[in-house]
């Protein structure tokens, strides 16, 4: 194959964007069908490519002795991600096909979704750190595009959206600064992983910290994930199914597994392991006890996916093979899982015209498709033995003892508690249960959805079972090639570790007799844990979260203990810089750079004056 | 050749004030448009030999001398595009009397491409001083309280410079006996570094008088009054070309040709310039009137082009040369948007917008796309010229304005968020629902920009490519 097949991926995509693009408004079918072909198109090309390594290089930019080759390289990680974003990006599609029917926003929603789809396969394939910039940077804009395409007040999650992702992108072009400096001008990524960056001394550090924001900020992890959170509610659904849950993961975390594996002297029990696996932690703890209180179905499993993201950070952190390869098996399974529980979502709202939880119930008999779907998926996002989830969720436990840190085991063990709390509240509340009146569902009565969206449903919610079943399939066949030399054994099969797994077969039970209690004292499913608010040490959380849901100016009036402070206020917290610290600074040296300006012309001559007495200072003492 | 860019408008500005020019007033327009068109296709096929042997045959040297390099010739390109612009928006909205703001463009264009061709700098004062005098009548034409405010602001301190400028030019004269650049420029070369008294003077005002032209911090007084107050047609050509042409242009040539990049010299345009981007974007955060927060904007950008400048290696000239174009392209289309916007609306105030978006898509639209090359994001041609300044001013070890110069991108981040939300997006505000586009000429010469933008920022490398494989790029420093 001549290797200038790589721009396929790239070109493809967006080339069926500008399609929709061109496209008027009122043909919709043209529409669905240009994005059908768009992503049939692109996955049949990204098969193709599977399993080949092939260089693509051609100069680009050379001005004196400046130089950027335009470098893409194909080998089994990029090859691995471009092929599993492709399969997101078609399910995804497919759903939203019918999923979108009618709404407004559809031309510019299916055009932005090919676009980001095109230049997040650019940016997996880049082998030069700019030209891979340049494709990630260009992302936000789609990605500010998409979540414009919810509601009338999308604006504002919009800007949360562009200023939390520019942020993590601002880092990273300083942290590329810095590399670029440590490797002499030389931003190719082949040429850094043959001569890995060392973690010892100041600069060094600076960069990798730098380029792990980068990389965080766009894989929503914590502190970075409050817009996703917010998004869940507004955007269109399908949106929060290929964005956040599904590409900007994928890319984020490929660019923190190339960090830690390739462009960096990453040694477990280090500093920076440390560091990466308590940003891990924190986010699998921080959203996950965010979504126990949740009342709403969407944002519900929003934090959950966020929570689940932490896993993959602790696994990559570790910087065993054991943690890595769980943190890359981990990743599959949650674009898995996250995809059917959002498709899942999605159904329940179409067909019952809400997603509160406490108006929902029993609609298990009346969609039996959805409800299996949805199982299975809760199945391997809560690591049920057998299913994807569990295997890869053992191996980061496993990664997290080798490395010594009982704690950070500690703190991965509780969001397995947690996530099985939320999603058994989740399940027991929509599906099962009696039937509460209080939506207003489609004139022909609750049913399971057409074809359309069924059919990516109950593929990805069979795939999260066939990961954990025949998991040397995605383990060997996917994940551990990029390990290459590094691994010493296959992790796949059913694992040694049987201490760890009885473990956390117990925290599941656990988590199921906690569930039937809470049923049990409230009467209620989607109250099922609203006892855990009477234990001392959690007392505030409850309380204080769901008075900061309604109303998020009460933060901290009503805080009963430090811990809930800590976990409730920092989420709105962060979200109180962004939106509250920073504009201030900026406003108030922008006033009194105003206010410099009176429009007096005196004042104006004086400066020029002034100005000129500089330049004449200098010249006489240089 | 290079006469036939000053000659052609000179002779169409006599031919249209002949006696019976009530005859035909009409074919002003289509003068200026001529010229405009002309002077593009003149600047672009000037390496084409056949074209270039007939254009020879202007070849006299009626004034001076005269030279043209690839800076020039870039320079030469985007006035004609940018006057074109501005041609198309006085035509859609300008209501009084065009026939002469066409005569007027008509000899604003000569002045600026005297003061882009020519090489030596008594020349240069003369066409400097055509183009500003022409400027004050242009910015002054609407004739109301504010408009007169804006023109005096800059005749006065535009005054100033030209006192500077011609003193300058009186002192370096007495010391070198010659006003060529050339001369000029071995004469320096060969003082190595210790300057008499007279040719410091010289050069203090030279820089002044170069600054103050050219809006930097803290000679820009002038620069958000007369953009905001002028017509927007008048705006358009101001903030897009005439202010590059007269201060920032002729600062590169300086700097350059002239000075070679002495590192004193240096050090005052990097500081300036620095200066000029911090707090050019401080002060457009919080303008409640659209034309201002462009004309803080500019003052902003010419900030990149000045450091770049100052950094005076050949990848950050690269640099300045790319973003003075892009400048050009990307600001000009933000003016026609604010045309747009006040000519569909009869007004500028951002807080009585809002919700336009829908009522206006393509201003809407080309808005964001000429927002999103100011802060330089990609895949816009903003991009790469920033990208190659901050690289550059790097690489030169001035690392610290090098991360001034990105911390920067986050203000004006921040003055498109707020401009965006006010204008475009959020609700319709009261007693817009009528509005519509503003014309077709209007909405051809935004799409026109908008498309160079993002063809310039896509196919940018391909561009440079194709400079570098013809050796072009090396011209940017004669």
């Amino acid at each position: 194959m001549d290797s200038t097949i790589l721009l396929l991926p790239v070109i493809i995509p967006v080339f069926f964007a500008l399609v929709i693009f061109l496209v008027p408004k009122s043909k919709a079918w043209i529409v669905m069908t240009a994005a059908v072909a768009g992503a049939l198109l692109n996955f049949a090309v990204c098969l193709t490519l599977a399993g080949h390594d092939m260089t693509l290089s051609f100069p680009w930019i050379a001005i004196d002795t400046f130089r950027i080759d335009f470098l893409m390289k194909l080998y089994n990680f990029s090859s691995m991600m471009i092929f599993f974003l492709s399969c997101a990006s078609l399910l995804v599609i497919v759903y939203a096909v019918s999923f979108m029917r009618g709404k407004e926003n559809l031309k510019a929603f299916f055009a932005f979704l090919l676009l980001t789809a095109g230049l997040a396969d650019g940016a997996i394939l880049a082998d030069h750190l700019i030209l891979m910039f340049f494709f990630w940077e260009s992302i936000l804009i789609t990605i500010f595009a998409l979540t414009m395409t919810g509601s009338k007040d999308s604006y504002k999650i919009s800007v949360k959206a562009l200023v939390l992702n520019g942020t993590g992108d601002f880092c990273m072009i300083l942290g590329i600064a810095l590399a670029g400096l440590m490797m002499k001008g030389d931003l190719s990524l082949s040429s850094i992983q043959n001569s890995p960056i060392p973690l010892t001394d100041f600069a060094g550090i600076a960069a990798f910290i730098l380029l792990t924001i980068g990389a965080l900020a766009r894989a929503g992890a914590f502190p970075f994930h409050t817009w996703i959170t917010d998004a869940a509610r507004e955007s269109p659904l399908p949106f929060i199914a290929f964005l956040p849950v599904s590409a900007a993961k994928l890319l984020g975390v490929y660019f923190l597994a190339r960090l830690t594996l390739d462009f960096f002297d990453f040694k477990p029990g280090t500093g920076m392991s440390v560091f990466l696996m308590s940003i891990g932690a924190v986010t699998i703890l921080a959203a996950g006890f965010m979504a126990l209180v949740q009342k709403d179905f969407k944002k519900l499993l929003a934090y959950g996916i966020v929570s689940q993201t932490g896993y993959i950070i602790i696994g990559l952190g570790t910087g065993v093979p054991a943690g890595f390869t769980g943190g890359l098996f981990h990743l599959l399974n949650i674009v898995l899982s996250g995809i059917c529980l959002f498709m899942a979502a999605g159904s329940i709202e179409k067909q019952a015209g809400t997603v509160n939880l406490g108006d929902l119930g029993g609609l298990g008999k009346k969609m039996p498709l959805t409800f299996s779907c949805f199982i299975l998926a809760a199945c391997s996002a809560a690591g049920v033995p057998l299913f994807g989830g569990f295997f890869s969720r053992e191996l980061v436990f496993e990664g997290t003892i080798e490395t010594g840190n009982i704690i950070f085991y500690g703190a991965a063990a509780l969001g397995a508690f947690l996530t099985a709390a939320y999603l058994l509240k989740a399940l027991h509340s929509v599906f099962m249960g009696k039937e509460n009146g209080n939506y207003s569902p489609v004139k022909e009565g609750i049913k399971d959805p057409g074809l359309a969206m069924t059919i990516p449903m109950v593929l990805a919610a069979t795939l999260c079972l066939l990961f954990g079943v025949f998991n040397q399939l995605p383990l060997g066949g996917l994940v551990e090639p990029v390990l290459g030399a590094r691994l010493e054994h296959s992790f796949a099969g059913f694992g040694q570790h049987y201490a760890l797994m009885l473990a956390t077969v117990i925290l599941l039970v656990l988590a199921f007799l906690n569930h039937i209690y809470g049923v049990y004292k409230t009467g209620k499913a989607s109250q099922s844990l609203d006892h855990i608010g009477g234990a001392p040490v959690l007392s505030g959380i409850y309380g204080l979260a769901e008075k900061n849901y309604f109303d998020p100016y009460t933060i901290g009036m009503s805080a009963v203990n430090i811990f809930a402070v800590a976990v409730s206020g920092i989420d709105r917290g962060i979200d109180w810089i962004y939106s509250k610290l920073l504009p201030g600074i900026f406003s108030l040296a922008s006033l009194l750079v105003r206010k410099a300006h009176t429009g007096n012309y005196a004042l104006y001559l004086a400066w020029s004056i002034t100005g000129m007495a500089i330049i004449i200072l200098y010249f006489i003492f240089h | 050749m290079q006469a036939l860019f000053i000659l052609v408008p000179l002779v169409l500005v006599v031919l249209l004030n002949l006696p019976f020019k009530q005859a035909y007033r009409k074919t002003a327009f289509y003068a200026a448009v001529f010229t405009a068109v002309f002077q593009m296709v003149l600047s672009l096929t000037s390496g084409f030999l056949l074209w270039k042997n007939i254009t020879d045959l202007f070849s006299f040297n009626f004034i001076a001398n005269l030279g043209v390099d690839f800076f020039s010739l870039v320079v030469l390109f985007t006035i004609g595009l940018i006057s074109l612009i501005s041609i198309a928006v006085c035509r859609s909205s300008y209501d009084k009397d065009k026939f002469n703001f066409f005569n007027l463009i008509l000899i604003v264009m000569m002045g600026m491409n005297g003061v882009v061709l020519t090489r030596d700098i008594f020349s240069l004062y003369v066409f400097l001083e055509i183009t500003a005098v022409t400027s004050f009548i242009l910015i002054a034409m609407d004739k109301g309280i504010e408009a007169f405010e804006g023109a005096f602001k800059y005749l006065v301190l535009s005054a100033l410079a030209t006192i500077f400028i011609l003193s300058a030019i009186a002192f370096t004269f007495n010391a070198v006996h010659s006003l060529s650049y050339t001369d000029i420029s071995s004469y320096l070369k060969g003082l190595g570094g210790h300057f008499p008294p007279q040719i410091i003077a010289a050069l203090v005002l030279f820089i002044t008088g170069l600054s103050i032209k050219a809006g930097v911090v803290p000679f820009h007084g002038w620069l958000p009054d007369a953009y905001m107050s002028s017509p927007s047609a008048v705006s358009i050509l101001l903030a897009g070309i005439v202010t590059k042409v007269a201060g920032v242009y002729t600062i590169m040539r300086f700097a350059g040709d002239i000075m070679n990049n002495i590192t004193i010299v240096s050090n005052i345009l990097m500081a300036f310039g620095a200066l000029s981007i911090v707090i050019g974007a401080l002060a457009a955060i919080g303008q409640k009137d659209f034309k201002r927060i462009l004309a803080y904007s500019s003052i902003s950008q010419i900030g990149y082009i000045i450091l770049a400048t100052g950094a005076g290696t050949p990848l950050a000239f690269a640099g300045a040369l790319l973003h003075f174009f892009n400048h050009a392209t990307f600001k000009s289309l933000l003016f026609v948007n604010s045309a747009a916007v006040e000519y569909s609306t009869g007004t500028r105030d951002i807080d009585k917008l809002g919700g336009l978006a829908g009522k206006m898509p393509v201003t809407g639209v080309t808005s964001i796309i000429g927002f999103l090359s100011t802060m330089g994001m990609p895949p816009m041609a903003g991009f790469w010229s920033k990208l190659i300044i901050i690289i550059a001013v790097w690489t030169s070890g001035n690392y610290t304005y090098s991360v001034i110069a990105l911390l920067a991108s986050i203000l004006t981040l921040a003055y498109f968020l707020i401009l965006q939300r006010k204008v475009f997006f959020g609700k319709l505000a009261e007693g817009l629902r009528n509005v519509k586009e503003a014309g077709a000429l209007m909405s051809f010469s935004a799409i026109l920009l908008a498309l160079i933008t993002v063809a310039a920022g896509l196919a940018f490398p391909f561009i440079i490519y194709y400079l570098q494989a013809h050796g072009l790029l090396k011209l940017v420093i004669s």
